[in-house]
C-alpha cells in the first residue's frame, strides 16, 4: 500500500508525466550560458550570483506559487481572487521574463559595435550607433527608483525605438515593443559595485552587450 | 529729491506695515520670512581606542611566562570638531521671529523657506548604527543619497523660482509647503520637486527617528501617549509591528513604509509610497519611516530584506517619534517657532 503511494508520488513529481496528466508545468530558473565571474569587471560575479541565483530564483518561485493560486482561484470560479493575484502575477512573471532576456543580452564576449541587420536598423532609426547609447543610457539612468531601460522593436511601425518600465512591468505587455535589449537598474543590479553611482554602471554594461543576441531577436521579432 | 526721499518713505512704510500685520498667520503664498542656515563649529569630546594592554588568562605549566592572554583594549578621550547646524534670519525686508532656530533634528528646518537647503547632518556618528546599519551604508546613504536629492532639490527650486521671478507664490514658500501643494506645482517643475524634494524630506525623517542602540539595552517601546494611539488604532504594540513589517517585507520595488497621522480623522495608519513620494502630499503627517529602497541595506544585507527590517526596528527611537508628532502637531496649530 505504502509502497504504491510512492510510486505514484515519484511517477506524479516527474515533470514530463505531469505535462501529460495536463497539469501546469513549473516555471524554473534558466541557467546563465557563462560563470558567474565572466562578466568581470563590468559586473561583478558576487552581483551575478546574488542576481541569480537569490533575485531571478525568487521572482521564479514566487511566479509558480502566484500560478498555482491563480490555478486554484480559477477551478473554483473566485474571479475576486483572480483579480487580486493580478499584481503578484505581474511583478513576478514581468521579474523572471526581464531577467531571462537580460542573461541572453549579457556575455563575455559582448561589447564593441552592433552587428548584422539590427546595425542597419539603429543608424536608420538613431542616425548612430553613439547616439542610440546615448539616448538609452539617459534612458535608463533617469528612471525613478526601480525599473528597466529597453531597447524594443515597433512591429507595427517597424522602427526601433527607447522605452522604460518601472518595477518589473515586462516591455511588451506593457507597450507592445518587442524586447530586444535591456538594462537592468534596479539597484540590486549594481550597488554592490557601483554604490549610488548608476550612471558608471550604465555607461560600463555596453561593454558585455551581446550583439549577436540583439541581432537575433530583432530578426526573430521582424518575422 | 526731498520729494522722492519722501514719497519712497511713505512706500517704504506701508510695504512694512502691511506686511507686519501679515506676519503671524500660518504660511500661505505670499512673502516668507527668510531664514539661512549657518553651520557652528564646536569641539566635542569622545572615546577612542589608544590602544591595549594585556591580561595573562592562564600561566604555563612549564614555565613561569604566561601562556595565553586577553588583550583588553584600552580608551583615552580625544577631541573633535563637530558642525552643527542653525539658521538665522537673513533677509532685511521681512524681519524674521526673534529667535535662532537650532536643527539638532534633521527635518527641523523643512518649514522654513530658503535659498538653498543644506543636507541635515546626522544626529550621530556614520558609525553609531552598527552592527545595525553599517558604516559604508551610513555614508554613501547620506553623502551619495540624500545630498544628491538635496542638490537636484535645490535646482529645481532654483529653476522654478528663477523662471517666475520675485514676488509671491507657491515657490516663495518652504519646501514642506510645496510638497503639501505638490499638484499645484507647474507640470514642468513638479516632477522634480516630487522626486527631489520627497528624497529631502523622506530622509531626514528616516534618519530622525533612528539612534544609535547602546549594548545590553532593553527592547525600546513608545511611551505613554503614543502608545496608547497605537493601541487604540492597531489593537496591541505586537500587532502594530506585525502589520508594519509585513507591509515592508510585500511593498515591491523601491519606496517607504509609514506610520503617519491622519489629522483630519486623528487616526494612526500604516501606508506606503512609492519611489520618493511624500505622505505630506497626501496631506497626511508622518511620524515613523522605514527607507525600503535596495539603497537603505543592500550592501550589508543584499536581497534579504527582512533582515534589514529586523535591524531597524532595533534603531526606531520612540522619544524622537514622539518628538516628531509633537512638532506635526505645532506646525498645524500654526507655530512659527518650531
Amino acid at each position: 500500500m505504502l509502497a504504491c503511494v510512492k510510486l505514484t508520488q515519484r511517477v506524479a513529481s516527474h515533470p514530463g508525466l505531469l505535462a501529460v496528466a495536463g497539469t501546469r508545468l513549473k516555471h524554473t530558473l534558466p541557467d546563465l550560458a557563462y560563470d558567474y565571474g565572466a562578466l568581470e569587471p563590468t559586473i561583478s560575479a558576487e552581483i551575478m550570483q546574488l542576481h541569480h541565483s537569490k533575485h531571478h530564483a525568487t521572482y521564479v518561485n514566487n511566479l509558480n506559487v502566484a500560478e498555482e493560486k491563480l490555478a486554484e482561484a480559477q477551478a473554483k470560479g473566485d474571479v475576486t481572487t483572480e483579480i487580486a493575484l493580478g499584481p503578484a502575477l505581474k511583478f513576478n512573471g514581468g521579474g523572471h521574463l526581464n531577467h531571462s532576456i537580460f542573461w541572453t543580452n549579457l556575455s563575455p564576449n559582448g561589447g564593441g559595435e552592433p552587428q548584422g541587420e539590427v546595425l542597419e536598423a539603429i543608424n536608420r532609426d538613431f542616425g548612430s550607433f553613439e547616439n542610440l547609447k546615448k539616448k538609452m543610457s539617459a534612458a535608463s539612468v533617469a528612471v525613478q527608483g526601480s525599473g528597466w531601460g529597453w531597447l524594443g522593436y515597433d512591429k507595427e511601425n517597424n522602427r526601433l525605438s527607447i522605452a522604460a518600465c518601472a518595477n518589473q512591468d515586462p516591455l511588451q505587455a506593457t507597450t507592445g515593443l518587442i524586447p530586444l535589449l535591456g538594462i537592468d537598474v534596479w539597484e540590486h543590479a549594481y550597488y554592490l559595485q557601483y554604490k549610488n553611482v548608476r550612471p558608471d554602471y550604465v555607461n560600463a554594461i555596453w561593454n558585455v552587450v551581446s550583439w549577436e543576441n540583439i541581432n537575433e531577436r530583432f530578426l526573430a521579432a521582424k518575422k | 529729491m526731498a520729494v522722492q526721499q519722501v514719497f519712497c518713505t511713505i512706500i517704504f512704510v506701508v510695504t512694512i506695515l502691511s506686511n507686519a500685520s501679515a506676519q503671524d498667520s500660518t504660511p500661505s503664498p505670499r512673502r516668507q520670512p527668510k531664514w539661512c542656515p549657518v553651520e557652528v563649529q564646536e569641539v566635542k569630546p569622545y572615546r577612542v581606542r589608544s590602544g591595549s594592554r594585556t591580561e595573562c588568562r592562564r600561566a604555563c605549566t612549564w614555565n613561569r611566562f604566561c601562556c595565553e592572554f586577553n588583550i583588553i583594549p584600552v580608551y583615552t578621550t580625544a577631541y573633535r570638531q563637530v558642525s552643527r547646524q542653525e539658521w538665522k534670519c537673513c533677509d532685511d525686508t521681512v524681519p524674521c521671529p526673534d529667535k535662532t532656530v537650532s536643527v539638532d533634528t534633521p527635518y527641523k528646518g523643512i518649514q522654513l523657506f530658503a535659498d538653498e537647503y543644506p543636507v541635515p547632518p546626522l544626529p550621530y556618528e556614520y558609525d553609531a548604527l552598527e552592527p545595525y546599519i553599517d558604516e559604508r551604508t551610513a555614508r554613501v546613504h547620506h553623502l551619495g543619497h540624500h545630498a544628491g536629492y538635496t542638490k537636484k532639490m535645490n535646482a529645481a527650486l532654483k529653476a522654478w523660482r528663477d523662471e517666475v521671478g520675485p514676488g509671491v507664490g507657491l515657490q516663495s514658500n518652504s519646501i514642506l509647503h510645496i510638497l503639501e501643494n505638490l499638484d499645484q506645482v507647474p507640470d514642468k517643475h513638479r516632477t522634480a520637486i516630487r522626486n527631489n524634494g520627497g528624497g529631502f524630506v523622506n530622509h531626514a525623517i528616516y534618519w530622525a527617528t533612528m539612534s544609535p542602540r547602546r549594548e545590553g539595552e532593553p527592547p525600546r517601546l513608545p511611551e505613554a501617549t503614543l502608545a496608547t494611539e497605537i493601541i487604540a488604532n492597531f489593537q496591541n504594540f505586537s500587532n502594530f509591528q506585525e502589520q508594519f513589517t509585513n507591509t515592508a517585507k510585500t511593498l515591491f520595488g523601491s519606496g517607504y513604509v509609514w506610520l503617519s497621522r491622519n489629522p483630519r480623522e486623528q487616526t494612526l495608519i500604516i501606508h506606503t509610497t512609492a519611489n520618493q513620494d511624500s505622505p505630506i502630499s497626501d496631506k497626511l503627517r508622518p511620524i515613523l519611516v522605514i527607507d525600503i529602497w535596495e539603497h537603505a541595506y543592500y550592501l550589508k544585507h543584499q536581497n534579504k530584506r527582512p533582515d534589514h527590517i529586523q535591524d531597524w526596528w532595533a534603531l526606531v527611537d520612540w522619544g524622537q517619534v514622539k518628538a516628531l508628532s509633537d512638532w506635526w502637531a505645532a506646525y498645524d496649530a500654526g507655530h512659527d517657532e518650531l
